[in-house]
């Protein structure tokens, strides 16, 4: 089964979980985690993070490795190989999740449009623009 | 009682501290200072307030957090947004698990008030109490006391004592919502940062250079009842609480304020649709370089701004024509930089891919604007203080002091405070 999930990089350590199996497709911070084991360029798990190229993936090798709940691909945004290899690894039977990490900042992170004036005036007063 | 109380004075200098320990104008310092080890910090780059109190509170670098100053473009535009407590990527120690109940009040970088566990009174920039507060039961309290999240700044063109009267009845209200709530529960850790003084140091840095000055007694004096509140907490304190004090950055004098945009522009790096009404939206393509309050170059690159022209190829190049365009521009004969910094070298982190591409360290004297105002070089302003770099403050008291690194800057301070939390913050 596969699910899919985009989430925002302070969100990563809340949904990944002990006993995840991690293939880390792009360079995304993942503080080390306490049972939760990352593909490495060998092609076994180990307890640290590590980045892997997704094309050179094998699925066939991946599954020799006992996965006990379930595989997690984490990548940035919009990484089509990431989501290919999920789906691979899916359709044999794993419980597979692609999850998506944005780490953009978009409007919402900034203070609200209508306290921009106020703000500014305040900022203003400081030099600080 | 508190594990944990993280004082914070906003701008205040280390050798400052300790200069006005050892002369009387800070009498209960004397004995807080000798019981633990004071040091000097390094800043974050640039020394900006918001950038240094989200380093403070996570540990991390501004590619870790996401905040690099007050005011940033939205990714993919030319839109200005200031920064804000949801700008921050990384939580503070008060959110993490296992930090218990705090109550934080007055840091720089956290409004609005978001959720966490225990009560947060968030600092500059603030504008609303009311969404300055959490949880919000807690307002009617503060609003009763005439909290204020931020001192009426217009009073000092009335005159510079009416404006410290002003930082003096914020203080006392601060002061007092912080004796009273501490009272109210069982906190694990408190922090509680006090903004007044760098405000004091801004507008009358000079009446503190010139001891002959009328207003040089009421700096010192600013500065005598911060001890004294200093004084009230140290007394409440138990022996086995850590305390630590921290600021952000620190202080020198401000002779000059020098417009980046406008010196780029005068240079041909800065192009704008009308110069006459100066705004990011503006822009043109010809643009290659611009500037950000304080001292953030942003090369216009394609891909990342929608008129973006400088491709990758060319990028090197200007970095380094850049860099040693600032190390070699001089205003009236004075050099305005003195170091100039890759964005690669100093930040790292999720969020080190939105940094700017050059960091400029302003030259003794000058201070470096990022407005975007193509008019004025040198910008008028009363403001005689500037931020450092170099030189802000830690003091630890109790067996932390062991764990202060050779080279200590702001992104280790919760290292030093919590080693063991920030281990388990980092495998949560």
């Amino acid at each position: 089964m596969l699910m899919q999930s985009s989430i925002d990089s302070d969100e990563l350590s809340e949904v990944l979980q002990a006993g995840d199996h991690v293939i880390l497709v792009d360079d995304i911070h993942v503080s080390e985690c306490v049972d939760i084991q990352f593909l490495q360029s060998n092609g076994v798990f180990s307890l640290t993070p590590c980045c892997v190229d997704a094309a050179s993936v094998s699925v066939e090798t991946l599954l020799n490795s006992p996965i006990s709940r379930r595989l997690v691909v984490v990548s940035a945004a919009a990484n089509a190989e990431a989501a290919s290899l999920a789906r691979a690894i899916a359709e044999t039977g794993v419980a597979t999740l692609c999850c998506s990490v944005s780490s953009g900042c978009d409007a919402g992170d900034f203070m609200d449009e209508d306290d921009s004036e106020a703000v500014a005036e305040r900022l203003r007063q400081l030099g600080y623009i | 009682m508190p594990d944990l109380f993280l004082l914070g004075i906003d701008g205040l200098p280390r050798w400052m501290w300790q200069k006005f320990a050892d002369s009387g104008v800070m009498p209960n310092s004397v004995s807080l200072l000798e019981s633990g080890r004071l040091v000097p910090m390094k800043s974050a780059m640039p020394e900006v307030s918001s950038a240094a109190w989200a380093s403070i509170v996570t540990g991390e670098n501004s590619g870790g957090h996401n905040v690099y100053g007050f005011t940033d473009l939205i990714d993919g535009s030319y839109t200005l947004g200031f920064t804000s407590s949801r700008t921050f990527k990384s939580k503070p120690f008060w959110q993490r698990q296992g930090a218990g109940r705090s109550l934080i009040m007055n840091v720089p970088q956290t409004y609005p008030a978001q959720e966490m566990p225990g009560m947060l009174v968030s600092g500059f920039v603030a504008l609303d109490l009311k969404k300055a507060v959490y949880p919000a039961s807690e307002l009617k309290w503060l609003e009763s006391i005439g909290y204020a999240v931020d001192a009426d700044m217009s009073l000092v063109a009335a005159s510079k004592q009416k404006f410290v009267n002003e930082l003096r009845r914020v203080m006392a209200a601060r002061c007092e919502a912080l004796h009273h709530h501490w009272g109210r529960e069982d906190w694990q850790n408190i922090m509680f940062v006090l903004t007044g003084t760098d405000r004091l140091n801004h507008y009358l840095w000079e009446d503190f250079e010139d001891t002959s000055s009328p207003h040089h007694q009421t700096f010192l004096d600013y500065y005598h009842e911060v001890d004294r509140e200093i004084g009230r907490i140290v007394e409440r304190l138990p022996d086995s609480s850590t305390l630590a004090a921290v600021s952000d950055h620190g202080f020198g004098r401000q002779q000059k304020s020098v417009n980046m945009n406008c010196l780029l522009a005068q240079h041909g790096y800065v192009s704008l649709k009308d110069a006459d009404r100066p705004s990011y939206l503006g822009m043109t393509s010809e643009t290659t370089a611009f500037a950000m309050d304080p001292g953030r170059i942003y090369l216009h690159r394609s891909g990342r701004y929608p008129r973006g022209c400088v491709s990758a190829d060319q990028a090197e190049d200007l970095l380094t024509e850049l860099t040693q365009f600032f190390l070699d521009a001089r205003i009236d004969g004075q050099p305005i930089a003195t170091e100039v910094h890759r964005g690669p070298e100093i930040y790292s982190g999720p969020f080190a891919h939105r940094a700017p591409d050059l960091v400029v360290m302003s030259a003794e004297n000058v201070a470096l604007s990022g407005r975007m105002n193509l008019t004025e070089l040198i910008e008028p302003t009363a403001i005689n203080g500037k931020h450092t770099f170099e030189e802000s403050t830690f003091f630890v008291r109790g067996s932390s002091a062991s764990r202060i690194p050779e080279d200590m800057k702001v992104e280790h301070v919760l290292e030093v405070l919590q080693p063991c939390r920030q281990q388990l913050s980092k495998a949560a």
